[in-house]
């Protein structure tokens, strides 16, 4: 494996980072799309190379929702949506540099508190999780299947996706007893849908199929003018935004613990923690500055978040880290903590990655990038499609070297419009494809060993207390859904 | 009808398709040791699962229909009609990926991802020059990437 301080990796990291920035940048394209375009490519990298530039992508896309929220009002990604007025605002009242800054160094400040917990966070539960048996990994996963159906918006169109990717992942062979099913004698489906072609279809061609349906190619590309207003760019972007750092430490390290522990639970994921995070400030009486950091602070400290339970116990904190997972098993390496025992190299290289984002990437090509994208976002949307559509070809392609792939795709394609359309959660559906095989896998395994003994699941502390936890999950969840509809 | 409930209803109908569909084909299943576990177990309660669910949203769907005929209040949100052509272009879109195999069949990678990319370019409105930096970029990066870097066969 490349070491993480190779050219290669270095290039990956930096390269990865301007892919993601752009893709993170222009509304319509998102962080998904870009890690979605990229895992074909990345299949055939070292994997150390390869997770240099994930960790890249994940890390600015998210900062990178920003500049589109500061140039037209829009934001990337729905991560900046819970700010994207008091950024746009700043833009206007300030300078383009100056909110692009409070995008980038606060974001960095917050990554490499996330960055911490991770390291913590996932040794420690690591260590934990090794006296875990099939049973306690039942629960766990069934926690990640409830919380992410309760994290979309509508509950029974969140339970139809995620039973819909389940569904789709049963194809192939029977994770328990290796007994083929759904394949329909077709030689292509013996090894069962897969997981990237799949990837591709709902988040890059459905994404170019609903941009095409919105009428979307025919908008006017556009630009930041005039980044500094009248001022030194680099002066407002990194020591005006340093110093608005500086006099607000307790909201750094609020929104940074506050987003981490959200990236943290299953489901949830940086969009929510952005909310939570910037709510907090509106009701504290804070201005747009501090609105604006608290809220970019906790969306990136939230992507570390979303990396504990995934490297601990392999199990996804949101859509990205879901494809991440896929992409690791792809390559054969199993996350969980047999990966800290036995990769445990490779875990170093991804915190290194993840710190080296954080302290140098962000800030300094974060600054790079901004100029880069305000140039690039002059590229008209009808352009960026058709380029977004010959990547989508090309790497559904580029996986097996099976035409059979692209037939999946355009079927797959289709019906992700389908439910785009409809308001079916697309991430749910990826979701419920990782965890699916999983919770069957587990579910079946404890079931033979104890002879068919339901009473097994709750014989064991540990089991005991996650079970509770689903039941106080469902519960609080429908307190929360029953008390919001009530008011409504 | 409103634009979504076409498209909720379109993806209701393709899901109790697969539900019932996955019900009846693990029926051919080998059977495991007890009902509680085998090939067929699984599929066949996520088939319940959809076909609850869709009924459950398809419900759900038709009584805020019927409360807002009812209460005749103007929706926050403009009522949207469904138009159908405004569905030629993302069709057109698929029945070129559709041709890919086909044309890459017949005259390798590179000329098919050109060919694609021009297409979906034209199809969106996109200028002659704007398609052909388009999809010279798109063959240039392709050949240089995934041909000459990562040595993919075409």
């Amino acid at each position: 494996m490349t070491n993480l301080f190779s050219w290669e990796s270095i290039l990956a990291m930096i390269l990865g980072s301007l892919y993601g920035a752009l893709f993170g940048a222009l509304p319509g394209l998102t962080a998904t799309l870009a890690l979605s375009l990229f895992i074909p490519f990345a299949l055939f990298l070292d994997p150390g190379v390869a997770f240099s530039a994930i960790i890249g992508i994940t890390a600015t896309a998210i900062f990178a929702g920003d500049i589109g929220a500061v140039a037209v009002r829009i934001p990337g990604t729905p991560a900046s949506a819970a700010y994207t007025e008091e950024i746009y605002d700043i833009g206007q009242e300030h300078s383009p540099a100056y909110a692009l800054g409070i995008a980038s160094i606060p974001s960095a400040i917050g990554s490499l508190i996330g960055v911490i917990f991770l390291v913590v966070g996932s040794l420690a539960l690591a260590q934990f999780a090794k006296q875990f048996s099939s049973f306690e990994y039942f629960w766990l996963v069934l926690l990640g299947v409830v919380s992410g159906i309760f994290a979309s918006e509508s509950l029974w169109k969140g339970t139809i996706s995620f039973a819909l990717g389940m569904l789709f992942a049963t194809m192939g062979v029977d994770p328990a007893l290796g007994i083929p099913r759904f394949n329909f004698d077709n030689p292509n489906l013996l090894g069962g849908l897969d997981f990237i072609v799949a990837l591709i279809a709902f988040f890059g061609i459905s994404e170019v199929l609903e941009n095409v349906y919105n009428g979307r190619a025919a908008e006017r590309p556009v630009g930041l003018t005039n980044l500094g207003a009248g001022k030194s760019i680099a002066h407002e972007y990194f020591v005006k935004t340093w110093q608005l750092c500086v006099a607000n430490p307790w909201r750094l390290i609020r929104s940074s613990l506050m987003g981490t522990f959200i990236g943290f639970l299953p489901g949830a994921g940086s969009d929510l923690a952005a909310w939570v995070s910037s709510n907090f400030a509106r009701m504290g009486g804070g201005n747009k500055e501090q609105v604006t950091l608290e809220g970019t602070t906790s969306n990136n400290a939230a992507v570390a978040g979303t990396w504990i339970p995934a490297l601990a116990l392999g199990i996804p904190g949101d859509t990205l880290t879901a494809i991440i997972l896929g992409m690791f098993l792809t390559l054969g390496i199993t996350p969980g903590p047999d990966l800290f025992t036995k990769n445990f190299g490779f875990v170093m290289q991804i915190y290194t990655a993840f710190f080296l984002v954080s302290v140098v990437i962000m800030p300094v090509a974060g600054y790079f990038s901004a100029l880069v994208v305000n140039q690039m976002m002059r590229i008209p949307m009808r352009v960026l499609l058709g380029v977004v559509a010959g990547l989508c070809l090309v790497g559904t392609y580029a996986i097996n070297n099976n035409p059979f792939d692209l037939m999946v795709v355009v079927v797959l394609g289709a019906f992700g419009l389908m439910l785009r359309k409809g308001g079916f959660p697309l991430g749910q559906l990826i979701l419920g494809m990782v965890l699916g095989p999983l919770l069957e896998q587990y579910m079946t395994v404890s079931l033979t060993k104890t002879n068919y003994d339901l009473g097994a699941f709750f014989s064991r502390p540990v089991a005991i207390f996650l079970a509770i936890c689903n039941i106080l999950l469902i519960a609080a969840m429908i307190y929360l859904r029953t008390r919001g509809t009530k008011k409504a | 009808m409103k634009e979504t409930r076409v498209w909720e209803t379109a993806v209701l109908a393709i899901v109790v398709f697969l539900s019932i569909g996955a019900w009846v084909v693990s029926g051919s299943f080998p059977k495991g040791d007890s009902p509680l576990v085998g090939p067929a177990v699984f599929p066949r309660v996520l088939g319940v699962i959809l076909l609850v669910s869709s009924i459950a949203v398809f419900w759900q769907s038709r009584r805020e229909a019927l409360q807002a005929s009812r209460e005749a209040t103007p929706s926050p949100e403009p009522e949207v009609r469904f138009n159908w052509f405004k569905l030629l272009r993302p069709i057109g879109v698929l029945v070129l990926f559709g041709f890919a195999p086909l044309l890459l069949a017949n005259i390798g990678l590179l000329a098919t991802v050109g060919i694609i990319t021009v297409c979906v370019c034209l199809l969106l409105g996109a200028k002659p020059l704007e398609t052909g930096i388009a999809s010279l970029g798109m063959v240039g990066f392709v050949y240089l990437v995934f041909i000459l870097l990562l040595k993919l066969q075409t």
